[in-house]
């Protein structure tokens, strides 16, 4: 994937400094806008393709979550990439699961930051042990989804656990005798069940509550 | 005043309520079966008899269908007489009475008593010539067979009435005795006892067909009078005791001594005449029941309820013998014909069963609780499973085995569907509804106890309606007080003891229900109350902790960046520590961190720092790794390693570098190397990071050992409890 523009949302001139600077280093070839808020962010969502976006959760005036899924909604070919200091894991799992396709945290050094930015773009996402675990919790409270095709298969349960360990990707390939590539495609696919069990979970839970 | 006295003289009779119930019954139907039995094996015709209005006898019905058929309802008979001997008796209006009571002297009670005798031995002769009067005013004789014995169902309905009040009197007397065995009670009983006694005799002689011998007839008038009499003396003993006590035993037992007296001197007939020895203790007994009931409301003044329940107890007795003395006792005495029939008058007297009921009921008369409801309405179902079984084996002709199984059908479906549905009136009760469940909870999340307080006595006021609730001393349990006008609600939680006084604005008294349910309340509060405090507790420890983690971890790191000069080791320890803090906030629950949960992170931590550098990151762990440690031990193996992993990146120039766990023993072992150029030991200067790794370890009492010598190697030890802060 090339990444053409980029777009940054964040509130804190400092963090922003620094998150430009890492998007020039990362993709040199792109242009990057910003945004210091969810109301510019919208405008500039409407008037642009973007063909990734860093979107902090925490926002003045609301939260990067709802940009998340409005990027699902009108842009999905937009690689959204969610970016907290603090953010706990559920939030980061919350992000995930509307459609963010990656998580970086703001707080760790610039080269680590740089590397994983790289990393989303060869469709590599990367995934601390704390938030693959997350996951798994996530999968076995919702339990069973409708369909079959919307649970984890077990390779995919199994990357998981690794991945919770605090393997890296390449270490779970070894491991696992698979290709990385393998593993960044079960990732994905995670991710994507992730989106689908947590709206069934979240239908589930209007069901509960009576409001459909 | 009588009540509050529960078991005193329980003692004397160890019995269950249920069995001195049972006794009671017993003692009724012996009783009424002998009654049946008596009635029943008298001599008859087959006659319904009446008094006529010319002073003879007239047929009212014709029970049998062998009768000669001259013998029709109206008809009037003049002579009885045996057949083919002796003369025959003239008969009178008089001899049909129901109650030779009503005679004015003992002279004219003994002739009708001899007349009885003489008219029954005629009788039991069985064939007997009758001398009638038909309604055309033609004469006839008419000549018959009168029966040995009289069928059970021919017997009128006033037999089976007086036989019913004196069930009722003996059964309610008893069922209030049965629950509660004190001196009132036991005086209601007696009155019950005397009641059926009297009714019982009564019904038997008040219902013969024409005559029954003398002597039985005397013994069953005494019994009829005495019965009368214990009625009357054990009402006037039971308001000398209740609600206020009046009179000590000693006045209550000439009362008897002088009442039996009066009762043996008019058996022996030594009153100054029959109508005044039948009928002047009555009336004296009642203006003495009339006097006693104004003085029990004099003394019951001050206290509402004892007045309200005596007001419906002393209305229905003076209702009920009041009514039954103006109707037979004052007419007989003035020398008038009575107002009203005997029977029916015995009807009247279970008023007072009516308002004792009803007193029961509201008041608690006697102190009873609803529950006395459901043993008499048991008893009630088990007489009439009894009742519909005799009338259907008796007066249908049934099979003795389809009669039963009818009976207990009709019983299961009428009687026990409608004694449920009764049984839910009366003893309704309100159950913790959710919407009690959410106020509550509302009271014991309230912010100030003064919110609680009065939150508590609102919820109280409106549960229960009383006309006072005061704050109380002492008291640990929900209690009655004073025979339910007070309920005591102990102090709970922060909030204060209360006494509700009066339950539904004086209405009834607070009963055992009311205790269950404030103590159900109470519990739930007390839960609720409970856990909020444990909630609160819970937020303190787990503030106190994180004020701790946040002092050890944050504040420390935070001081080294302040002193370190170097921008890349600053920025390197703020970006550690906005880590630790992560941690920190995502671990703010619970009391520790699961340690493979701390290793997996920091081996991706670790692995993402090495990678950057083109170095290989060995990573073992073994043992025990699914443990709980505490923040700071967390905290400590975490600087150790990063400190390590800087190190080895920036100086060893290694290609490797290897981390080594070991959770054994209540300690973790920690074993980190590297490949690289290792260190001069003796001109060591340990620098900061060692610095800190070692007063780290130190701090949890572990042990630290570093060597230099091909490649950096660092062995560390860490007790995994956690040393006092």
């Amino acid at each position: 994937m090339n990444v053409d523009n980029l777009l940054i949302v964040e509130d804190i001139s400092e963090a922003m400094t620094s998150l430009i600077r890492i998007a020039q280093a990362a993709f040199p070839e792109a242009r990057v806008d910003t945004a210091r808020n969810m109301k510019e962010a919208r405008l500039q969502i409407v008037q642009r393709q973007w063909s990734m976006a860093l979107v902090d959760i925490g926002l003045p005036d609301g939260s990067g979550l709802d940009l998340v899924r409005l990027f699902s909604e009108l842009a999905p070919e937009t690689v959204c990439v969610v970016s907290t200091v603090l953010g706990d894991d559920a939030h980061i799992v919350a992000a995930l699961s509307a459609g963010a396709q990656g998580y970086i945290l703001k707080g760790q050094p610039e080269p680590v930051l740089l590397r994983q930015l790289m990393q989303i773009q060869h469709g590599v996402p990367p995934l601390s042990p704390t938030i693959a675990r997350r996951i798994m919790e996530h999968f076995q409270r919702t339990g069973p989804v409708e369909s079959e095709g919307d649970s984890l298969t077990r390779r995919e349960l199994e990357v998981l656990k690794l991945l919770a360990k605090g393997l890296r990707n390449t270490d779970v390939a070894m491991a696992l005798n698979l290709a990385e590539s393998t593993i960044a495609t079960h990732i994905k696919s995670i991710y994507r069940k992730l989106g689908i069990s947590s709206r069934a979970e979240a239908a589930l839970h209007a069901t509960r509550l009576g409001l459909t | 005043m009588g009540m509050g006295q529960s078991g005193e003289g329980a003692a004397m009779l160890r019995l269950s309520p249920q069995a001195r119930l049972i006794v009671v019954a017993a003692v009724f139907l012996i009783v009424a079966s002998g009654a049946i039995w008596l009635a029943a094996s008298q001599a008859w015709m087959g006659l319904a008899l009446a008094p006529g209005d010319d002073g003879l006898v007239v047929v009212r019905d014709v029970q049998r269908e062998d009768l000669p058929a001259v013998l029709q309802p109206g008809v009037r008979l003049d002579t009885l007489a045996a057949s083919g001997q002796g003369d025959p008796l003239d008969l009178r209006a008089l001899d049909v009475i129901e109650e030779p009571d009503t005679l004015d002297t003992y002279a004219e009670l003994n002739a009708f008593r001899a007349r009885q005798s003489a008219l029954d031995r005629v009788l039991s002769a069985g064939q007997v010539v009758l001398g009638v009067t038909l309604a055309d005013g033609s004469s006839a004789e008419v000549e018959l067979t009168a029966l040995g014995s009289r069928p059970v169902w021919s017997l009128p309905f006033e037999f089976w009435l007086q036989l019913g009040v004196g069930g009722a009197g003996i059964l309610l007397g008893g069922w209030v005795w049965a629950l509660r065995h004190e001196e009132a009670s036991t005086y209601f009983a007696v009155s019950g006892f005397g009641l059926m006694l009297s009714a019982t005799a009564a019904g038997i002689y008040s219902t013969r067909e024409l005559a029954l011998e003398g002597g039985l007839f005397r013994l069953l008038s005494a019994g009829n009078y005495t019965g009368t009499n214990i009625f009357g003396l054990a009402l006037i003993s039971l308001l000398l005791v209740y609600p206020h006590r009046l009179a000590g035993r000693r006045v209550i037992g000439a009362v008897w001594v002088l009442g039996l007296s009066v009762v043996l001197s008019h058996v022996l007939q030594l009153a100054p005449s029959q109508a005044v020895g039948a009928y002047a203790p009555m009336l004296a007994q009642f203006v003495a029941l009339f006097a006693l009931i104004v003085a029990q409301l004099y003394y019951s003044r001050r206290n509402p309820l004892a007045r309200a329940a005596l007001g419906w107890f002393g209305l229905s007795v003076l209702l009920g013998t009041g009514l039954f003395v103006f109707a037979i006792a004052a007419p007989t005495l003035l020398g008038l014909a009575p107002q009203a029939s005997q029977a029916n008058a015995f009807a009247i007297i279970l008023l007072i069963y009516a308002g004792l009921a009803i007193g029961v009921a509201r008041y608690r008369l006697f102190d009873l609780g609803t529950w006395a409801f459901r043993l008499i309405s048991y008893l009630i179902g088990a007489l009439l499973l009894l009742a519909l079984d005799a009338v259907l084996i008796y007066g249908v002709a049934l099979e003795r085995l389809p009669a039963f199984g009818l009976a207990l059908l009709t019983v299961a479906l009428v009687y026990l569907p409608l004694r449920n549905m009764i049984g839910t009136r009366i003893l309704r009760r309100d159950h913790l509804d959710e919407q009690r469940f959410r106020e509550i909870l509302d009271i014991a999340l309230a912010r100030s106890s003064l919110d609680q307080a009065v939150g508590w006595h609102e919820l109280l006021s409106e549960a229960f309606n009383p006309l006072t609730i005061e704050t109380a001393t002492g008291g640990s349990m929900v209690e009655l007080r004073d025979a339910g006008q007070e309920l005591l609600v102990p102090a709970c939680g922060p909030l204060p003891a209360l006494v509700l006084r009066f339950a539904d604005g004086g209405r009834r008294l607070f009963s055992q229900a009311d205790v269950n349910r404030v103590s159900g309340m109470i519990q739930l509060m007390q839960h609720a109350l409970d856990s909020r405090d444990a909630h609160e507790q819970g937020a303190r420890q787990e503030r106190s902790r994180i004020a701790r983690d946040l002092h050890d971890n944050i504040g420390a790191q935070l001081l080294r960046t302040l002193h370190s000069s170097e921008t890349e080791r600053k920025d390197a320890i703020v970006s550690e520590t906005l880590t630790d803090l992560r941690d920190i906030i995502a671990n703010a629950h619970g009391n520790g961190i699961r340690l493979d949960e701390v290793l997996a992170e920091l081996r991706y931590e670790t692995n993402e720092r090495l990678v950057q550098v083109g170095l290989a990151l060995d990573w073992s762990v073994s043992g025990d790794e699914g443990r709980i440690v505490s923040a700071r031990l967390a905290h400590t193996i975490r600087s150790i390693v990063r400190e390590a992993a800087s190190n080895a990146i920036r100086h060893a120039k290694a290609t490797r570098f290897s981390v080594a766990l070991l959770i054994a023993d209540e300690r973790v072992s920690l074993s980190i190397a590297d490949d690289g150029v290792g260190f001069d030991e003796k001109s060591t200067h340990s620098g900061d990071g060692l610095g800190n790794m070692r007063s780290r370890t130190l701090a949890h009492r572990g042990t630290f050992a570093i060597s230099g010598t091909g490649g950096t190697r660092i062995a560390v030890q860490l007790p995994l409890g956690d040393p006092a802060p």
